[in-house]
């Protein structure tokens, strides 16, 4: 996508997010307009609303049209997937270690991470990731005294 | 001053700190290294990790790690024309015809020597101006203080790359998310949605790893990885194989080269601490100018390009000399001016050290001795940089396939160490995507960041101007230096929407 396209929905998207932060979020879940606890956010959505206008403005005013080169194109088809699998594996990570626990979520996640970016040397899979979970282990109920959570399903 | 400086050379003058710092530096060449990784990246994952450290030896060790990170960026940079960090991109004009005219070892030589000066003359600026501009700061009221905070955000904003519209969204953005929680004054909710834990606000830590490391794995990975064997990352085996054998040819930098180089090195580092103490102007742009005044200077401006030692001198004294000055507006004004201070502004809030003027009042001793650690940690630059050089070009062969799955958990973890919440692991996560995204839309993230460091502080200095004025916004234009700062706020935007043409727009490190 172009610069231009780029810019226009980020005004479009900052203009309509200030309307609807007006017109509802404020109202509902911040206080009465006018009271003082909504001064600040009035102001920064004030700011928001007037530069998003001018950023879609801008777009109608610029010549110049900035495209993205075939190589980049390229590049990223062949990485969207493990860009997802990345995606996926954090969102897997950050979500469930509180039910799953530390030592069985780390390992499931580092082993599918690693074959989702086609790395298959797996000296270096077991090794580091038997160092790396003994490691943060070590560290956080000994040296930190923080304990790490454990499976609780 | 004198009473805390003492003070402080007995706190800093201890073994642990010594290691901590000598760690910090070892680390930060490393990862500084590495392409794609960066000192500030580095940082943001090592917090968590010291939040149960004691304060000094804690940032120290941070501060160290980004001071060594800007020597590794150079040392790829000479040996491979491959730069490890954007900050040492001006370094491989000169460094790498040095390299390939068999002069490596004069280069990082160089290179090593004008850091640890460049770096040492800033940090020496920031132990004598800290305490007279916090004594100066002291005296102005909340209506100064919060036009200087708009400023501030102004001339972050308009600095940022190529528009001043997207630096301007970025920013109030991250004015309008620091306002989750509860309200500082009244104390009612806001934007929590009937949850609990966003009541106690959005915790930094979480919000500045998802945004900085996590995103920026995102991106790595989006711009390609491969780990199947043959499939040729960045550097290869044999590249680095080559440059360890390279780096020690010719000889090390000799006194009388050092001499000749010295007006360079202390005009670029004059120029970085400049520089580094105005906010938005972070080290990539000192780097390049400090390259650009010395080759206006040089008696042999033609050598520059082809293997001059004032160019690869320049520039790196200029971008180390940007970290000391970078902490002036932080433990004066609590202001971060860059990404990496505002990094390191986290740092000292996670150890319950509240940038700002009162900071210099409440713990003189401490920041005294934080300051000594870090000249201390030039010295150590200097002498454990060159034996690490070899550890550093192995480290860089390693390929991303297999370091990012590690760097993901440790965001994960990281997010988790600091309150040991579940919560903060999430919103990591939600940030993680939303520094995806602003990337993706040319927005800064370093920006949004920043904006949300300081909108606490701007909201509270507006809500007492306008308790001081009984809701009367004239007090912000009544007073001089408060009308002064609005006018340069405007005068920064001006400037900005002049300044696209200009060859360093599109250098700024945000």
């Amino acid at each position: 996508m172009s610069t231009i396209g780029k810019d226009r929905i980020v005004g479009l998207c900052t203009v309509l997010f200030a309307i609807v932060n007006f017109g509802y979020l404020i109202p509902k879940f911040v206080g009465r307009i006018g009271r003082p606890e909504t001064i600040f956010p009035i102001f920064t959505t004030t700011v928001l609303l007037i530069v998003g206008g001018l950023l879609i403005l801008d777009t109608f005013l610029v010549r110049t049209k900035e495209e993205e080169t075939p190589e980049e194109a390229v590049s990223k088809d062949a990485s969207r997937g493990k860009l997802v699998a990345a995606v996926v594996i954090s969102f897997v990570y950050c979500f469930l270690l509180e039910r799953v626990g530390f030592v069985l979520l780390t390992p499931i996640c580092l082993v599918a991470a690693w074959l989702c970016f086609e790395v298959r040397r797996w000296k270096v899979i077991v090794f580091t990731t038997i160092l790396l979970i003994l490691g943060i282990y070590l560290l956080f109920e000994f040296g930190l005294r923080a304990p790490l959570p454990t499976w609780e399903l | 001053m004198i009473e805390h400086l003492i003070r402080g050379f007995f706190i800093a003058f201890k073994l642990s700190n010594f290691v901590g710092v000598a760690l910090g530096v070892l680390l930060g060449i490393v990862l500084g290294a590495i392409p794609g990784l960066t000192g500030t990246m580095a940082i943001a994952l090592l917090i968590p990790l010291t939040y149960y450290i004691d304060p000094v030896l804690s940032i120290s060790l941070l501060i160290g790690c980004y001071k060594g990170s800007l020597y590794g960026g150079s040392i790829s940079a000479i040996l491979l024309n491959t730069p490890g960090t954007p900050e040492a991109a001006a370094t491989t004009f000169d460094g790498y015809p040095l390299t390939l005219q068999g002069k490596a070892n004069k280069a990082l030589t160089t290179a090593l020597t004008a850091s640890v000066m460049g770096d040492t003359f800033s940090d020496l600026v920031l132990l004598f101006s800290a305490l007279p501009i916090a004594l100066i700061a002291l005296k102005i009221g909340p209506p100064e203080y919060a036009m200087l905070v708009i400023f501030s955000l102004t001339i972050v904003a308009s600095l940022a790359g190529s528009s001043l519209t997207r630096g301007l969204i970025a920013a109030f953005f991250g004015l309008l998310v620091s306002t989750v929680g509860l309200d500082p004054i009244t104390t009612s909710r806001r934007y929590t949605f009937g949850s609990i834990e966003l009541d106690r606000s959005l915790q930094l830590l979480p919000l500045l790893i998802g945004l900085l490391a996590l995103s920026e794995i995102f991106i790595q990975i989006e711009k390609g990885i491969s780990g199947r064997k043959g499939d040729k990352d960045a550097i290869d085996k044999d590249q680095a194989r080559e440059a360890s054998v390279i780096a020690d040819q010719g000889g090390p930098l000799t006194g009388r080269e050092l001499l000749t180089l010295l007006p360079t090195i202390f005009r670029s580092a004059s120029i970085g601490t400049i520089l580094g103490a105005i906010p938005g102007i972070g080290s990539i742009t000192a780097a390049f100018l400090g390259y650009d005044q010395a080759k206006r200077s040089s008696k042999h401006p033609e050598r520059f390009g082809k293997g001059s030692l004032e160019g690869v001198a320049a520039p790196e004294a200029a971008n180390n000399a940007v970290c000391g000055a970078n902490l002036i507006p932080v433990v004066t004004l609590g202001i971060p001016g860059s990404l990496s201070a505002a990094v390191l502004m986290g740092a000292f809030m996670v150890h319950g050290l509240m940038p700002g003027p009162m900071l210099m009042q409440e713990h003189p001793s401490t920041l005294y001795a934080l300051f000594i650690l870090m000249i201390i940690a030039n010295g150590l630059m200097y002498v454990i940089a060159r034996p690490l050089l070899r550890v550093a070009l192995r480290i860089i062969t390693i390929n991303k396939a297999i370091l990012f799955p590690p760097i993901i958990i440790f965001c994960g973890i990281g997010a988790f160490g600091t309150d040991l919440s579940f919560f903060d692991m999430k919103v990591m996560f939600v940030f993680a995507l939303v520094g995806y995204g602003m990337k993706k839309l040319h927005l800064s993230p370093a920006i949004f960041l920043i904006s949300f460091i300081l909108g606490p502080l701007a909201e509270h200095a507006i809500r007492q101007s306008l308790i001081i004025s009984q809701g009367s916004i004239a007090i912000f234009f009544t007073r001089p230096i408060a009308l002064g700062l609005i006018i340069l706020s405007v005068a920064s935007i001006v400037w900005a929407l002049w300044r696209k043409k200009t060859p360093f727009a599109a250098e700024s490190e945000l």
